[in-house]
């Protein structure tokens, strides 16, 4: 009699260690797991922040091309396009989509620009060139780290275990700032 | 046992490749010889000794780091621009606690040159200063095929501009800034206009700039801390930092891509 006691005092006692581990187990799971997803968000945000100053610099750029070439209408239009898709986009894929077309619009203003020698060796102009190109390049940079992030973090809400619970968090797979690159090769410029 | 031996090849081949893999990995990167990295040979040791010199006091009064390096070709890496990201995220150039780190870069088989910039600095150090520091210091001798001396006038300029940004003075050690930002602009009129434009230009965008890189404060620091103000001991990894300075390792400062490039 006093050894089944004892018996059933040690299968709680296990029991009770087992549900205490296996709690603390599962909350440094999802404690890793929100911590990658607010890493892919951090990431997003640098992106998010990078796209928004090239669409600050845009203005200044489009007026002072203006001044020497005001009668290149539709490039201008073109770009006053894409700036206000980019403001409305709201999903990575929409973001991802007005990005290009921001892209292709201004890749056509600087061949536009080759046909004003002037402006290209006007000091305003070289200085927001210089500021394009090298928010151009930080928006490659913010979106390779962010494509790393959700990288990790779509890799560990597939796998095992944290498969398991990760729906039950609402923690979904990202997506990735992905570029066409078909689209992102030269644009076609027309000249008639 | 002439069968173990064959099954065995693909896995040694397998192993053999992951060690090559790694190796070229490693490769990919080259470690830092000091402030100035010479890997391309092109500075005479005394074109060496002024960076040096200019680097050093200029990271004691502000506690910036400038790191110089030329190499003959960045591949494998597709352009300067991922290069130069690359390499000084991976040396951490600058004080991590204030990401105030630049890298001048050269590379000589495809006749490009890049100033990365670290986040602290993009303020100071805005892409269209940059790419001035480039056209009117760095250029004009690389053309010429003074390499050494290009450098020296870019680590001037960058040091220039810094040094104005904490009010210190280095121009006994040769820092100064490109002629715009005094006023005086190369040829053309409406000089005024332009400096007040640009003047606009850079506290509409710098200001702003300074401000993201605290937003992602948590994410991007590395566990160690670098000293901040002048502190001597900032690098510290390997332990040298004496009275006279010295290389002792970067700071593990930040870089988001910020800077410009120019072909020569």
């Amino acid at each position: 009699m006093r050894h089944k006691k004892y018996t059933w005092l040690i299968a709680a006692a296990v029991i009770l260690l087992l549900l205490v581990g296996g709690f603390s187990w599962y909350v440094g799971q999802r404690n890793a797991l929100i911590a990658l997803e607010e890493s892919v968000n951090g990431a997003w945000s640098e992106v998010d922040n990078q796209l928004q100053r090239r669409s600050d610099l845009i203005p200044n750029l489009v007026a002072t091309v203006r001044g020497f070439a005001a009668q290149e209408q539709q490039v201008f239009s073109d770009i006053a396009e894409a700036r206000s898709r980019l403001a409305g986009a709201q999903s990575v894929s929409e973001t991802a989509e007005s990005y290009q077309q921001m892209e292709s619009a201004l890749s056509r203003l600087l061949v536009v620009v080759e046909a004003y020698p002037e402006l290209r060796s006007n000091q305003n102009f070289i200085r927001l060139q210089d500021e394009l190109a090298g928010t151009e390049n930080r928006i490659a940079v913010a979106r390779q780290r962010y494509n790393n992030s959700v990288q990790s973090f779509n890799a560990r809400i597939r796998m095992f275990p944290a498969s398991l619970f990760a729906g039950g968090l609402g923690l979904t797979q990202r997506d990735y700032f992905e570029i066409d690159q078909q689209a992102r090769s030269a644009p076609q410029v027309n000249f008639d | 046992m002439k069968l173990t031996d064959r099954s065995l090849l693909p896995v040694l081949a397998l192993l053999m490749l992951i060690v090559a893999a790694a190796g070229a990995q490693a490769q990919q990167l080259p470690a830092p010889e000091g402030y100035v990295s010479d890997f391309a040979g092109v500075i005479s040791a005394d074109e060496a000794l002024r960076m040096q010199t200019l680097i050093e006091a200029l990271r004691e009064a502000t506690g910036a780091e400038v790191a110089v390096v030329t190499v003959d070709t960045f591949a494998p890496f597709g352009s300067i621009e991922q290069f130069g990201v690359a390499l000084a995220q991976q040396w951490g150039v600058g004080a991590a606690s204030q990401d105030s780190g630049a890298i001048l870069l050269l590379a000589m088989s495809e006749r490009q040159v890049r100033i990365e910039v670290g986040y602290g600095l993009e303020g100071v150090l805005p892409d269209g200063r940059v790419g001035a520091v480039l056209d009117q210091l760095v250029l004009p001798a690389l053309r010429e095929g003074r390499w050494g001396e290009g450098l020296v006038g870019g680590v001037e300029g960058i040091a220039g501009y810094i040094a104005a940004e904490y009010d210190v003075d280095l121009a006994q050690y040769g820092a100064r800034a490109p002629q715009t930002a005094t006023g005086r602009t190369g040829s053309s009129g409406g000089t005024s206009a332009e400096v007040l434009f640009f003047l606009l230009l850079v506290m509409f965008f710098g200001g702003g700039r300074f401000f993201w890189p605290l937003l992602f404060l948590g994410s991007r620091r590395r566990g160690y801390f670098g000293g901040g103000f002048g502190t001597r001991s900032a690098g510290g990894v390997f332990g040298s930092g004496g009275r006279s300075g010295g290389f002792s390792g970067f700071g593990g400062g930040g870089f988001g891509g910020g800077g410009a490039s120019r072909g020569f």
